[in-house]
């Protein structure tokens, strides 16, 4: 077994027969509570320490837009209104090992545990990218200026694959996050976990848009070029590698020569929306992109192939449903797009497979919304967003509350009054009638 | 054949197919003759692909490309993308036609590209390396010293290609490295030996004779270097064409080193350096040089992603790809290769990045 190299809160390493009393370490409680002054203090800072980063990493300033004050403080409300006979404290120790340089990822779920009171031990892998380094030399100068109490709750490990420093970590956690592919989740799984631990996992999941014909074809050309503005901030971060990066797009309502001239327009006004931002992303990406693309196309008839831009290939005629065209399994990102058509709304569930994560929708009527999200709900898909918020980080991912999570609910059943206690025993014939006049809280 | 006869088979019916490449100079022909001799056999190429591999055909079906309309010009004849090919084996010949399939040398994990040859296509390959290196080396065969092991001509990759090629073109090769590509410093010495001072002929990949001949404090005047490969392993290095030069031709005495440029993907791509540092394309070969984001043509002068286009594949369709190396055209049948394009650091979910991590 090898050791690890302590990032923050300082730079150390830790050699291998130092790795059990480092760990017992880590499993000691914290005295934050969630939403700790000392906490929101340290995330004003970190604020501004991202904002001065992000001219050369941009997914930075969605970062720090999002930890803004009065973000915060809407988040601490609901769940102080959380009307659950319940009392959140830290869930104590969170091990996070996040996926390949999707780095926000990991920031955002760090920051709310952080938010909510937690010690989060991150472990990164052995070559950082340019946007994890930046994120973590951010975090290192706001914690410059954070209380100790706050420094000690943020540590960041490097190691190369070796799951028995995995395991040595593992022991000293109270949750343990995971995201990867299947195989990376499955593998990692299987490291021990203390019995009063838990797993929770995120494998690999996919996103579609889903574009109502009629809305788009009613788009004047201003409107056009704002949800190609938005359909690029959704696919294009991260090279349209992320698991909420739309890498579809399913036309509703629509067909023959109609959707030929609608598609040909939105896809002109992606590209020209690709030229005006000048940086669709790398042209390797791209070109494996087309080299995928050509691959399917190869496979079998009825199938189009656009590769309009090295940063845009379109392949129309996908079968979706079921994957039956292995589209999610193979997909490398860099601007690829499935093309998928179904005549009405009640045709779109068919497509979705358990691995979707992320529906983003244009033009969906508000009245049909409800049940769409439950038909593609039951299907697999975890959130349904409107175009240009795919990306939108929020306490609800893959269909769990982190805040839940992230946080043990100490059950306090409201005690009753002397009066209800009498009443209570009586029978349930009054129960009702007498909590409905008393308007007090329900028993639990 | 007297120039007229040249004009009269460029400009008539007679250049149709592959071989009929042959007839034509290496290197004098006009831009404009070259470009309508290549085209009437890429177009006949492209029929004929579709015709004997299905996947190819569904390719171009998918891109919409009419099988009633020949390309008029380079830019519109259409391509692959050179990743296919460490996806799908595309074969434009029945197994029992097969040759050999070459594999690209990919690192380690990586994909390697899979090309089918048969006969016919691995004999233009060697005419096309013969008459590439004829401009440079005369009609004779000179000695031979192959910087690179003796296993390496009996494998599949790139090197091996490169290797096979050459050996036809020397007159008694001998093998500069053993097994453990390792310098056999007594082989060498006994080769420089009887051949110093005439010439003769030293072919390897850029950077194994860098890393072995550069250093190795030997005398090889007289000798025209060959070498092929790519700068990019040197690049890590700091070294570059100028250097490379410096050392072998001021220090170790070689008498000329010109590069070539070609890929596995591509039988017939043999681009060589000329006098002037520039690559050349022969006149069954053709580059194009496409703008790395809107893919367009890109104007002379102005960087782009190589498309390499040759008139000799016909086991498989490789006539006309898409390659990942970024590169000038600076006039027609003249370039210079920059490099490969940046690949960024892997992102995402999946475990095959995970397991690159």
């Amino acid at each position: 077994m090898s050791g690890l190299r302590q990032l923050l809160p300082t730079a150390r390493d830790v050699p291998a027969e130092d790795l059990a009393a480092y760990a017992a370490d880590l499993a000691r409680p914290l005295d934050l509570a969630p939403f700790d002054p000392d906490v929101l203090a340290f995330c004003a800072l970190l604020g501004t320490e991202l904002r001065r980063r992000s001219a050369e990493e941009p997914e930075l300033a969605a970062l720090a837009f999002w930890l803004r004050p009065a973000a915060l403080a809407r988040l601490r409300a609901e769940i102080e209104a959380d009307p659950s006979p319940i009392t959140r404290v830290p869930r104590g120790t969170v091990f996070a090992i996040p996926p390949a340089n999707v780095d926000t990822v990991f920031a955002y779920t760090w920051l709310l545990s952080l938010l909510l009171g937690n010690r989060t031990v991150l472990r990164v892998p052995g070559r950082a990218g340019t946007q994890l380094a930046a994120l973590v030399e951010a975090i290192r100068a706001a914690l410059g200026g954070a209380s100790p109490r706050v420094v000690l709750a943020t540590v960041v490990v490097s190691y190369g694959h070796d799951d028995d420093v995995t395991a040595a970590l593992s022991d000293a956690c109270d949750l343990r996050i995971v995201w990867g592919g299947d195989e990376t989740v499955r593998r990692l799984r299987a490291v021990p976990l203390p019995a009063s631990a838990r797993d929770l996992s995120f494998g690999n999941r996919s996103a579609m848009a889903l574009l109502v014909a009629d809305a788009v074809a009613a788009l004047d050309p201003a409107g056009l070029a704002d949800l190609a503005r938005k359909m690029v901030s959704d696919a294009y971060p991260f090279d349209q590698r992320a698991c909420s990066s739309p890498r579809a797009v399913v036309w509703c309502g629509v067909d023959g020569p109609r959707l030929e001239r609608l598609r040909r327009s939105f896809w002109d006004a992606v590209a020209a929306e690709l030229v005006r931002r000048d940086g669709g992303g790398s042209t390797a990406t791209g070109l494996d992109a087309i080299a995928t693309a050509a691959d399917l196309v190869a496979t079998r008839d009825g199938l189009h192939l656009d590769a309009m831009r090295a940063d845009l290939t379109v392949v129309g005629g996908v079968d979706l449903a079921g994957d039956a065209d292995g589209w999610r399994r193979a997909h490398p990102g860099g601007g690829l797009f499935a093309e998928a058509v179904v005549g009405d709304l009640a045709a779109v569930p068919e497509l979705i497979v358990r691995s979707d994560q992320t529906l983003t929708v244009f033009g969906v009527p508000d009245e049909h919304r409800p049940a769409l999200v439950d038909a593609v709900g039951r299907r697999g898909i975890d959130r349904v967003v409107p175009v240009g918020s795919a990306l939108t980080f929020s306490r609800y991912w893959d269909g769990i509350d982190l805040l839940v999570e992230l946080t043990r609910g100490v059950h306090r059943p409201v005690a009753r009054t002397p009066q209800q206690a009498e009443r209570g025993s009586g029978a349930a014939r009054s129960a009702t009638a007498a909590s409905t006049a008393q308007g007090s809280p329900t028993l639990s | 054949m007297t120039r007229d006869d040249v004009g009269a088979a460029v400009a008539g019916t007679s250049v149709r197919v592959p071989d009929d490449l042959f007839a034509l100079p290496v290197y004098d022909l006009p831009a404009a003759e070259r470009a309508t001799a290549l085209l009437a056999v890429l177009n006949g190429l492209t029929d004929r692909h579709r015709d004997a591999c299905v996947e190819y055909d569904r390719v171009l079906t998918a891109s919409a490309v009419a099988r009633s309309r020949p390309a008029e010009t380079l830019a519109e004849v259409p391509w692959l993308p050179v990743g296919l090919f460490k996806r799908r084996l595309l074969s434009s010949v029945p197994p029992d036609e097969v040759l050999r399939v070459l594999t690209s040398s990919g690192t380690t994990g990586a994909a390697r590209s899979r090309i089918v040859l048969d006969a016919p296509t691995a004999q233009r390959q060697a005419k096309a390396l013969a008459a590439v290196m004829g401009t440079l080396l005369g009609p004779r065969r000179l000695p031979l010293l192959i910087v690179d092991a003796p296993s390496t001509a009996r494998g599949a990759s790139a090197r091996t290609a490169g290797v096979l090629g050459m050996l036809p073109l020397g007159r008694r090769p001998v093998f500069a490295l053993d097994e453990d590509l390792a310098l056999r410093g007594d082989v060498v010495d006994e080769f420089l030996d009887a051949h110093r001072g005439q010439p003769f002929l030293v072919f390897g990949f850029t950077w194994l004779v860098w890393t072995r001949l550069a250093a190795s404090g030997r005398d090889f005047s007289g000798g025209i270097l060959v070498h092929g490969g790519g700068w990019k392993a040197l690049a890590d290095q700091a070294v570059d064409a100028a250097t490379f030069a410096d050392v072998l031709v001021g220090e170790r005495g070689f008498a000329g080193a010109r590069s070539y440029y070609g890929m596995v993907e591509q039988v017939g791509g043999v681009h060589l350096e000329d006098e002037s540092g520039l690559l050349r394309t022969p006149a069954f070969a053709d580059v194009l040089a496409r703008h790395p984001r809107t893919l367009a043509p890109q104007p002379l002068g102005e960087p782009g992603l190589l498309q390499v286009f040759s008139g000799l594949p016909t086991s498989y369709p490789g006539h006309s790809l898409l390659t990942e190396d970024l590169g000038v055209v600076e006039e027609p049948g003249r370039f210079h290769v920059l490099g490969r394009i940046p690949r960024a650091e892997a992102r995402g979910c999946s475990d095959v990045l995970a397991a690159a991590a």
